[in-house]
């Protein structure tokens, strides 16, 4: 323990009068304090700085050390750990408990803080216990609890209000008095400037000596500063759903709960040191357990007992090779033989057998489901990985090496994320919990911040504006604006910038972006330990049924150097099994990921021409118009065009470049020998995130090390932005000194900075342009299959149904409409009309409304009576109910009854679904067909857009060409024409929206696809355009734009329309809702 | 029933808001004209349109819209910014009700229909017009005069009237024989049989738009396929059905009168009516268990305007000899001129007062207390309002607030709405996520008496928040004896600028207890309450 200041700190009487540059002068002799109660921001809408602020003020401040106390919680532990080695201040990770005594009596108030592994641990399995027990998100824990977990747990009782000190408040701390043995238990005293301050600090020092539990000072912080004081008054309102002049008492009446200078403290306990002294010896022993002792276990059942894990897995290994790449015979070529005993090596002296052998094990049970999954990750592109059948990319064929991927020096862990079909990683997952269980297995949390929208929102509400005011400013800032709340926004909703209450709306949503609102569970993030997983993190019940989640999320978890397991959700591999399986069912040829016909130059002359709709990845606008540019003409040239359109390349200006040395414009040249190794494969321009981090070492002069704390910092970019300054001069300089040039020295940083948004390994896209080749190929040769297949895994990509039946139809496929005698719920195959054709059933899913179970007992009926041929007889025998009828009615699928929509849905309407039993199968005489009245065509065209979402009989557009030729409007096929529209030409043109999409790296340019009844057409709206023609842009349905067309100059063949003006031309009918989506 | 009558008000709930009746918005200011008028109704945080001017429907605006997508659509150029209301159906109804009344006027037997019409019963009333046309521009006539859009129509059956009234050629709005109608239906849309959504839905789905098409299907397959409202609703408007009329009946209020048999100056006698008068009303009061929130008296003075005089109640009344004490100091100062000729008495305003078992002396029993304490409190504001004014006579609430200025709020105490419990007023968390974090300030904690101003003291201390030593207050010197605090108050950061106060309770020699402040940023002191 350290010594107490002899010298009471006598404030000068006069201080405050004081100039604060004279204060500053004085010399206070330097007192020691630590902070034994400090809720941050992830006691949710209570605490109200981030746990990195505290630790910077405390440092700054110069405390001996601190300690996190969220209520219940651990939740944001980690990044105070993180923050606390960084300032190097002692940290003492412990946390509130609020405990039930007895029924009626509020709950008791305490501190607790382990002060080793195994006290840590009970208190993690203690929080688990209070978690599962109650909702998502509560916590409901009594104190007999705590005597199961009390073991080396030092524990603080805060105490209640005066009037509740009674008899059984003094009963309850003295049994815990006897439970926190050899001096654990203290009682905390604090000086919150209230009416009866010095009063109460007198009571608790009487009870003090009456208990011998020592006192403890604190100041129950709960902002970093005074400055939060409002922020804190707002998080409660939020908290409470009141406005701040309603709040009243849920307010606190000053702003003291900040962390106060030591000498400050010293001063306002100036009549007890000795609670002073306590809080720092608190903290002291407590910072002896570091949440760095937390080692990690894999789970072991993946690996028979009597094997050790890397002989189990090289046996695995070369099972799984001689089949892969034996043909058959069984023998593996040298090469690979080579490079897998190189791998097992390094595994092995890596330690991540147990790894391995997990990721196979579920990939395994995936397999056995016949569940589509693929690895990608760091690791996955390997040797191994492909033996074992976790990825499909050969490495060997690939040109991928895995110690580019996994190294000794970087010591890293390991990372293959698994993507499973989208619509069967549930199975997986249920399969994960039932064979680890639900103690050794849970997902990570995901924390859910506030973004400007939701910020706006609440802020908005607890200062009391009006709804309609709120509803304004937070739907006019979608997604569409970045930023924050600007002053010519308000002016355009007719708002005062002015206002001060706008201001400090302003003010309070740029303080809450950020903030932590609740934790949700991350998509597939799996932790899987050997022991139980809540001896190490604090576990919850998830929103979902059957999920728990532990309390940290995935950078916590990395920042610990705990391994986890992806498990993510994919459509396109859905996708993918479904067209093979259609393909099996009618052709017979049976096709697997790997069995697909490689480096098919049919295939690449497709994409070439970005003919790509329905294609995975390359599919978007950005993808399709890079395509003619980079001509990728064999497997890694897909894996570029994955990575090259993606934030980081493009912020780093690596794009055109490269570009220009593919093409032979510019030299491919390198700054030296080092960086050729590294960027040989991509023509000397980084592309990938491992390059910019192999580039930081080589050229940089970072050791290893520091490339991983990059790479790490890198993903917390935003959060943490004072470190960018850091790195900046660190690699720049490293550069120079190294004799780079300045130019291509800032170039490299700005990618490395654009990777920290949206960081993209090649490993990543290795994985995924195998996804691409493969989904390229079935569209190539099996393009009704595809069709299928893609329909049938809906929603999932771009493009809507209507796009993908168009799509299908230009590429030759006849496509057959909707019909109760033919058509299963989902899409299937016919035989076309031309020998060995195939054409395509639409399935019933499209249908609005309908249900698959009822919609199946009409394909069943179908299948057993044969085609029906009146309504009546399918509608007995399937006995589905009238709705499903009424709704395929409206979808015009009773064709080959002869019966229109029209007609069917008056034969339907008859009928009833609990008929009278008297005239049950009594069939009625046949009743004249009444005169209906005629409907037009372009009627049924809506109608069929309104219950399917798309037609096969004309497009919406047909209707309004005449009028638009009136506009002088051209149609949207005409623009590929370069002698009718060449570069520069000022035209108009109209279609449905389709798509729009405002890619965070294009300055605010929004890119929209329209698309009419003779094609699409791609237009870019600059931002002031944009927000000019708002209403049109951002919500139009049919939109009519005049601007001027752009061609590219090299290929000629992408086009675009740069809009100068958009109309909304669809409002007049409101039954045209075709599905559009907006990306972003 | 032979002729019926239909008035189709569109624009109803917007001009009745227009006409002044009671437009408010969310601020308690009238609404003003000129402004697109946007009646909204709020489901879940949701505003969604009800009702829109015609301004804002020109515009596009429709029921069931987003307010925010609403305001989108109005045309911002001008900056006028729409009057946003809360749609009030229950006002409307009764808004309607009451136009109902007054056509009574001209025809005898009026309905309410629907959310926006009357109907009527005319038949035979033609004659008194000198013809329908006449009597249908005469009903139009009056109904714009008071400043609505109105249409109408009139048929044999109200069906047929209710859809002319409403999709109805302008030009054509009579129909004089029941075999016309459905020659005159026939291009009409099928909303103008007064169908539900869900068949009009369902009529749509088929192709079927107007009603000459529903007509042209065979009767005989309609009632397998929909609902029986449609053949009802088909048989009402060609009338095949018969359909009946509620109409509305009038309840005048309570009113007394007493005419004298010539002018009469005797104060006393005039006295001596009106208590007879109270006696009268207070008996039918009871009878409808109701009592009079605003009393009218009415003195018909001989060649003279008559005087009128008006009660406001705090609460509802029926006690004759209450209503007397509160008008008779109101009597005495009017000028009877030439002499009253009669004394009327109007409950303008009553609510239900219901009646009440009143403990039996006689019998032997304990009586229950003759009045509660807070009909006698009533009584005294009354009282103490009519003498002093109603803006006199205040109240105090409690307000939840830290700064102590904050935590009064005067009310007019004759309003009854802030009668309420103060208590029951403050917000109270929501139970599961209170910490228990509420500041508890004990009344112990604040002083007796609090100072509407703070008064300038000067203070001895030893540091700026440590103990005070010496208070030189009014002229006086004391010197403490005892000192709590302090206790640090900052001010409402939303709504003043941000200042503290450091609050200290001293006890001085001559044995006063002083509640001092310091201002936290200039340093000064202040005396802002004492204790007795």
């Amino acid at each position: 323990m350290p010594d107490m200041p002899d010298l009471k700190p006598v404030p000068h009487p006069f201080r405050r009068h004081l100039s604060p540059g004279m204060h500053s002068a004085c010399t206070v002799p330097p007192a020691a304090y630590a902070e034994i109660q400090i809720t941050t921001n992830f006691t949710f809408l209570t605490g109200a700085s981030h746990p990195e602020e505290f630790v910077d003020r405390a440092a700054h401040l110069g405390y001996r050390g601190l300690a996190i106390s969220d209520t219940n919680s651990l939740a944001g532990a980690v990044r105070m750990h993180v923050a606390a080695k960084q300032a190097g201040i002692a940290l003492a990770v412990g946390c509130r408990l609020l405990l039930h005594t007895e029924p009626d009596r509020p709950l008791m108030n305490m501190l607790v803080y382990p002060t080793n592994r195994s006290s840590y641990g009970g208190l993690c399995q203690l929080l688990t216990r209070g978690r599962m027990r109650a909702e998502k998100g509560q916590c409901d824990l009594e104190v007999h609890d705590l005597l199961d977990y009390h073991d080396d747990l030092l524990a603080a009782v805060v105490p209640p209000e005066p009037q509740n000190q009674d008899q059984h408040f003094l009963e309850v701390i003295r049994g815990l008095a006897q439970v926190f043995t050899s001096d654990r238990l203290s009682i905390v005293a604090s000086r919150g400037y209230g009416p009866d301050d010095l009063e109460r600090l007198d009571r608790l020092s009487v009870l003090s000596r009456h208990t011998g539990i020592p006192l403890a000072a604190s100041n129950d912080v709960h902002y970093h500063a005074p400055i939060r004081k409002p922020l804190h008054d707002v998080l409660a309102c939020i908290r409470e759903g009141v406005t701040l002049d309603e709040a009243g008492f849920l307010l606190t009446p000053n702003a003291e709960q900040h962390l106060k200078p030591p000498d400050e403290m010293h001063r306002l306990f100036a009549t007890m040191p000795e609670s002073i002294a306590r809080s720092i010896e608190i903290v002291e022993r407590a910072s002896a357990f570091s949440l760095d002792e937390l080692r990690y276990e894999y789970p072991h059942e993946s690996c028979p007992p009597g094997v050790s894990a890397i002989e189990h897995l090289a046996a695995l290994t070369w099972q799984g090779a001689a089949k892969r790449y034996g043909n058959g015979a069984g023998v593996v070529p040298k090469k690979v033989k080579a490079q897998i005993d190189h791998e097992l090596k390094l595994i092995e002296e890596l330690d991540f057998p147990h790894y391995f052998l997990t990721v196979h094990d579920i990939v395994n049970f995936a397999r056995s489901r016949g569940i589509l999954c693929q690895g990608r990750g760091a690791a996955a592109n390997s040797a191994v990985c492909f033996s074992l059948g976790i990825t499909e990319v050969d490495p060997n064929r690939h040109q991928l090496l895995f110690e580019r991927f996994v190294s000794k020096e970087r010591d890293e862990p390991p990372d293959i994320d698994v993507d499973f079909e989208h619509e069967r990683r549930e199975e997986v997952i249920q399969y994960i919990y039932s064979r680890y269980g639900r103690h050794r297995a849970a997902l990570t949390a995901e924390v859910i911040t506030y973004r400007s929208r939701s910020a706006i929102r609440e802020v908005g509400k607890a200062l009391g504006l009006s709804l309609d005011c709120v509803d304004r400013l937070a739907k006019h800032h979608h997604w569409f604006d970045s930023g924050g709340i600007q002053a010519d926004q308000l002016h355009q909703l007719g708002m005062n910038p002015e206002d001060p209450t706008l201001r400090r709306l302003c003010w309070l949503v740029g303080q809450i972006k950020g903030f932590p609102r609740h934790l949700s569970q991350h998509v597939g993030g799996f932790v899987l330990t050997e022991k139980p997983l809540s001896e190490t993190v604090p576990i919850e019940n998830a929103a979902m049924p059957d999920r728990t989640v532990i309390e940290w999320d995935k950078d916590d978890i990395e920042a610990l150097g705990m391994l986890k397991v992806d498990v993510l959700g994919l459509g396109m591999l859905t996708c993918v099994r479904k067209c093979f399986e259609l393909v099996e069912r009618h052709t017979g040829e049976r096709y697997e990921m790997h069995t697909v016909p490689p480096e098919d130059p049919a295939v690449y002359d497709m994409i070439c021409e970005a003919d790509t709709i329905g294609v995975f990845q390359i599919e978007s606008r950005a993808q399709m118009s890079m395509l003619p540019r980079l001509r990728p003409r064999e497997f890694y040239d897909l894996v570029i065009e994955v990575a090259i359109v993606r934030p980081g390349p493009i912020h780093g200006g690596m794009v055109h470049p490269y570009l220009r040395r593919r093409n032979g414009e510019e030299p491919i040249e390198y700054p030296s020998e080092a960086v050729r190794d590294v960027l040989e494969r991509t023509l000397g321009v980084p592309l990938f995130q491992e390059q910019a981090m192999a580039l930081a070492v080589k050229a940089a002069g970072f050791t290893p090390g520091e490339a991983d704390e990059l790479r790490r910092s890198m993903a917390a970019w935003k959060r943490k932005g004072h470190l960018i300054k850091h790195f900046e001069e660190k690699i720049i300089s490293g550069m120079l000194a190294n004799g780079y040039r300045q130019e291509f020295a800032e170039r490299c940083f700005n990618q490395i900075k654009g990777f920290g948004e949206y960081g993209f390994p090649e490993s990543h896209a290795a994985s995924f342009a195998l996804i691409v080749y493969v989904s390229a190929w079935l569209k190539r040769h099996l393009p009704a299959a595809f069709a299928a297949a893609l329909i049938n895994s809906q929603p999932m990509g771009f493009y809507a149904p209507a796009q993908i039946v168009r799509d299908a139809k230009e590429h030759g496929v006849e496509v057959r409409p909707i019909d109760v005698n033919y058509s299963q719920w989902d899409c299937t195959l016919e035989s076309g009309s031309g020998s060995g054709d195939l054409a395509l059933r639409l399935g019933m899913r499209l249908t609005k409304g309908l249900n698959a179970i009822h919609a199946a007992r009409l394909s069943e009926a179908v299948a057993r009576h044969g085609t029906y041929a009146d309504v009546e007889s399918l509608w007995h025998d399937s006995e589905a109910p009238v709705k499903t009828l009424r709704c395929l009615a409206s979808a015009d699928a009773f064709s080959s009854m002869g019966l229109d929509r029209q007609g069917a849905l008056w034969q339907i309407r008859k009928l009833r679904d609990d008929p009278l039993p008297l005239f049950d199968r009594v069939t009625p005489e046949r009743e004249a067909n009444p005169r209906l009245p005629r409907i037009g065509e372009a009627h049924k065209v809506l109608s069929d857009y309104t219950s399917t979402g798309l037609s096969l009989k004309a497009h919406p557009m047909s209707f309004l060409r005449r009028r638009l030729d009136e506009l002088r409007v051209t149609p949207c096929s005409v623009l590929s024409d370069p002698s009718r529209c060449p570069h520069g030409r000022h035209v108009a043109v109209a279609g449905v929206v389709l798509v729009r999409q405002r890619p965070g790296t294009a300055k605010g340019i929004v890119f929209m696809t329209i698309e009419d009844e003779t094609g699409i057409a791609n237009l870019i709206f600059r931002a002031e355009v944009f927000s000019r023609y708002r209403q049109a842009a951002a919500q139009g349905r049919i939109v009519l734009v005049r601007g001027a067309i752009e061609r590219d100059s090299t290929t000629g063949k992408v086009v675009h329309v740069m809009v100068r003006h958009a109309d909304d031309i669809g409002r007049q009918d409101g039954r045209l809702k075709p599905r559009q989506r907006n990306f972003h | 029933m032979d002729r019926a009558l239909s008035l189709y008000l569109p624009w109803w709930s917007i001009e009745r808001l227009r006409r002044g009746g009671g437009a408010r918005d969310r601020t308690g200011k009238p609404c003003v004209q000129g402004r697109p008028i946007l009646l909204v109704r709020t489901i879940a945080s949701r505003q969604i349109i009800a009702h829109a001017c015609p301004v804002a429907v020109e515009a596009g605006v429709r029921a069931e819209m987003t307010l925010a997508h609403a305001r989108a659509l109005l045309p911002y150029a001008d900056r006028i910014e729409p009057k946003v209301c809360e749609h009030d159906a229950r006002r409307d109804r009764q808004g309607l009700t009451a136009l109902a009344r007054w056509a009574m006027r001209y025809v005898p037997l009026v309905a309410v229909d629907g959310e926006d019409g009357l109907r009527a019963d005319i038949t035979g009333c033609a004659r008194l017009y000198r013809g329908e046309d006449k009597l249908l521009e005469t009903v139009m006539e009056q109904v714009a005069g008071l400043g609505l859009t109105v249409c109408a129509a009139i048929a044999p059956t109200f069906g047929a009237a209710w859809a002319l009234a409403r999709y109805g050629d302008a030009r054509h709005r009579i129909v004089e024989r029941r075999d016309q109608i459905p020659g005159v239906l026939d291009d009409l849309p099928i909303k103008g049989l007064r169908l539900d959504e869900e068949t009009i839905e369902a009529l749509e789905e088929i192709g079927i738009r107007t009603i000459g098409q529903v007509l042209d299907v065979p009767r005989a397959q309609l009632p397998a396929r929909f609902s029986g409202e449609l053949l009802l609703r088909i048989d009402q408007a060609l009338g095949r059905a018969f359909e009946p009329i509620e109409p509305v009946r009038s309840r005048e209020p309570v009113r007394v009168e007493w005419p004298f048999k010539g002018p009469v100056t005797n104060p006393e006698a005039i006295r001596l009516a009106a208590e007879q008068l109270l006696e009268r009303l207070a008996d039918q009061l009871l009878k409808r268990e109701a009592g009079v929130r605003r009393l009218k008296l009415t003195l018909d003075r001989t060649r003279a305007t008559p005087v009128r005089l008006e009660l406001i109640l705090s609460r509802a009344s029926r006690d004759a000899r209450h209503l007397g004490r509160l008008l008779w100091p109101r009597l005495e100062q009017v000028n009877l001129g030439h002499g009253v000729e009669a004394i009327e008495l109007l409950a303008v305003e009553s609510t239900r007062l219901p009646h009440r078992q009143r403990g039996h002396r006689s019998m032997g029993m304990e009586s229950l207390p003759e009045e509660s304490m807070d009909e006698a409190r009533g009584r005294l504001i009354d009282t103490l309002a009519h003498r002093l004014g109603h803006e006199r006579v205040l109240q105090v609430n409690r307000v939840e607030a830290h700064l102590p200025e904050r935590a009064l709020r005067y009310v007019s105490a004759s309003d009854q709405d802030s009668h309420c419990d103060p208590e029951s007023r403050a917000v109270m968390p929501r139970g599961s996520r209170n910490r228990g974090t509420r500041v508890r300030v004990t009344s112990l904690d604040r002083p007796t008496q609090l100072l509407e101003r703070s008064e300038p003291v000067q203070v001895q201390a030893m540091t700026p928040d440590g103990p005070v030593m010496q208070v030189r207050w009014r002229g006086g010197l004391h010197r403490v004896v005892q000192c709590t605090g302090p206790e640090r108050l900052t001010s409402s950061w939303w709504r003043e600028a941000a200042g503290g106060r450091d609050y200290f309770r001293v006890q001085v020699e001559c044995g006063r207890v002083l509640w001092l402040y310091r201002d936290v940023r200039q340093g000064d002191w202040f005396l802002h309450g004492l204790w007795a």
